[in-house]
């Protein structure tokens, strides 16, 4: 059995969280259109999954099975995820749609559908990303 | 009340108005204009700033939270051109006040005390003022403010009014007038409560050291507008998003619950 929690969703765009808040951040980010498929494939490889690696490689596959869950069985409202984030771009008219490319670049090749060979559980702790890198943390200690 | 009398009075001579000290200072932008004129513009100028008083008094009643709790007064929109021909500057403090509530450009992230304990913001032609009594965790927050360069006081801080969060969500106007993106529009409910979820994310960045990251503050700290507004907006939160860049808190917000 897995967990699979919508909170890891957010680390798909990290770097861009809050950037609704910056003018700077808002006025950079303008040339990108998110209802192009190019647009996102650069804003992605730039900025989104070098900070994604960065991630630890159990929150790198946390994100990755929450991703493949959601896109398989839908069960979040993507623009609704979107817009909590405050990011300093427009909503796409097909949140799914930009969810679904993230998909592409960040794995290329993969399927999600590997996901539905998984036993997983919905957790909605959003605190659970923290509660990972501390029982990490305590574990090497 | 006061309307109503200048409004019965107004074919009076102006030194009787005078007299009853209802009769405000004839702006400079009027000068030329014949006093009748005048007259009829101030009275329906008045008539305006009545009508929204009360409007403000009637939410007020209806959410003392947002019109009169604590950090918050009234608040409502006056015309750009208004405000010029009414201010006045204090030669001390440089800040521009008087019948208008003007933004003095006095960098503390556009919240400017002008005489005693009067906050005055402004951006756009948009005018919020309200009695203000700095809290000490208000005047930490405007401190980290300042220093990170950050926005969570003057964008989510409990002085800015709901309505003015109900302004960015539809149309992206920030509470201290600057056109930017709609989003999801939050404010926090207090001072203390915020400044406890400041406090909270730079605990959880230093222990985890995660940039980005939501917090559960296991009670009501916020409310807003999902992007957008409309029936139905209007939303709480027990949640705040934080956000850090190079080790400096950038954004906290209360993400609305959906």
């Amino acid at each position: 059995m897995i967990k699979v929690n919508p909170i890891y969703l957010d680390d798909l765009l990290a770097p861009l969280i809050g950037g609704a808040d910056h003018e700077d951040e808002i006025v950079s980010f303008s040339r990108f259109n998110v209802e192009l498929k190019n647009d996102i494939e650069y804003l992605a490889k730039h900025y989104l999954i070098p900070s994604y690696q960065q991630q630890i490689p159990e929150i790198q596959l946390e994100v990755k099975r929450a991703l493949a869950f959601y896109l398989c069985y839908g069960r979040v409202d993507f623009e609704a995820k979107y817009n909590s984030l405050l990011l300093p771009l427009d909503t796409p008219s097909d949140a799914r749609q930009f969810f679904l490319w993230l998909w592409e670049f960040f794995f290329h090749n993969e399927s999600y559908d590997f996901i539905k060979t998984e036993e997983v559980e919905e957790d909605f702790d959003v605190e659970a990303p923290q509660k990972l890198i501390k029982s990490i943390k305590d574990n090497i200690s | 009340m006061l309307i109503k009398k200048l409004n019965s009075q107004s074919a009076q001579p102006r030194n009787q108005l005078s007299a009853l000290n209802i009769l405000p200072t004839q702006p400079k932008i009027s000068q030329g204009i014949e006093r009748g004129s005048w007259l009829e513009y101030r009275s329906a100028q008045l008539k305006e700033e009545y009508k929204m008083n009360r409007e403000m008094e009637e939410r007020a009643a209806l959410d003392p939270i947002s019109y009169g709790g604590p950090g918050f007064g009234r608040g409502f929109v006056r015309d750009p051109a208004i405000q010029a021909s009414t201010a006045t500057v204090c030669p001390e403090c440089a800040v521009v006040y008087g019948g208008a509530q003007l933004y003095s450009g006095v960098r503390r992230q556009n919240y400017v005390e002008a005489g005693s304990g009067v906050l005055n913001m402004l951006g756009g032609g948009i005018s919020i003022y309200g009695r203000f009594s700095p809290t000490p965790a208000g005047q930490q927050l405007a401190d980290l403010e300042v220093s990170t360069g950050g926005h969570f006081l003057s964008r989510h801080g409990a002085q800015t009014s709901l309505s003015s969060q109900y302004n960015r969500a539809i149309s992206g106007m920030t509470p201290e007038g600057i056109l930017l993106k709609e989003v999801d529009a939050s404010r926090f409910l207090s001072d203390k409560i915020q400044l406890e979820a400041v406090n909270m994310a730079k605990a959880e960045f230093a222990i985890s050291g995660r940039s980005n990251f939501v917090l559960d503050m296991k009670k009501i700290v916020g409310e807003g507008y999902l992007k957008g507004g409309g029936r139905g907006s209007y939303r709480t939160a027990t949640q705040v998003q934080a956000s850090f860049k190079d080790g400096q808190l950038q954004t906290i917000y209360p993400v609305l619950k959906r």
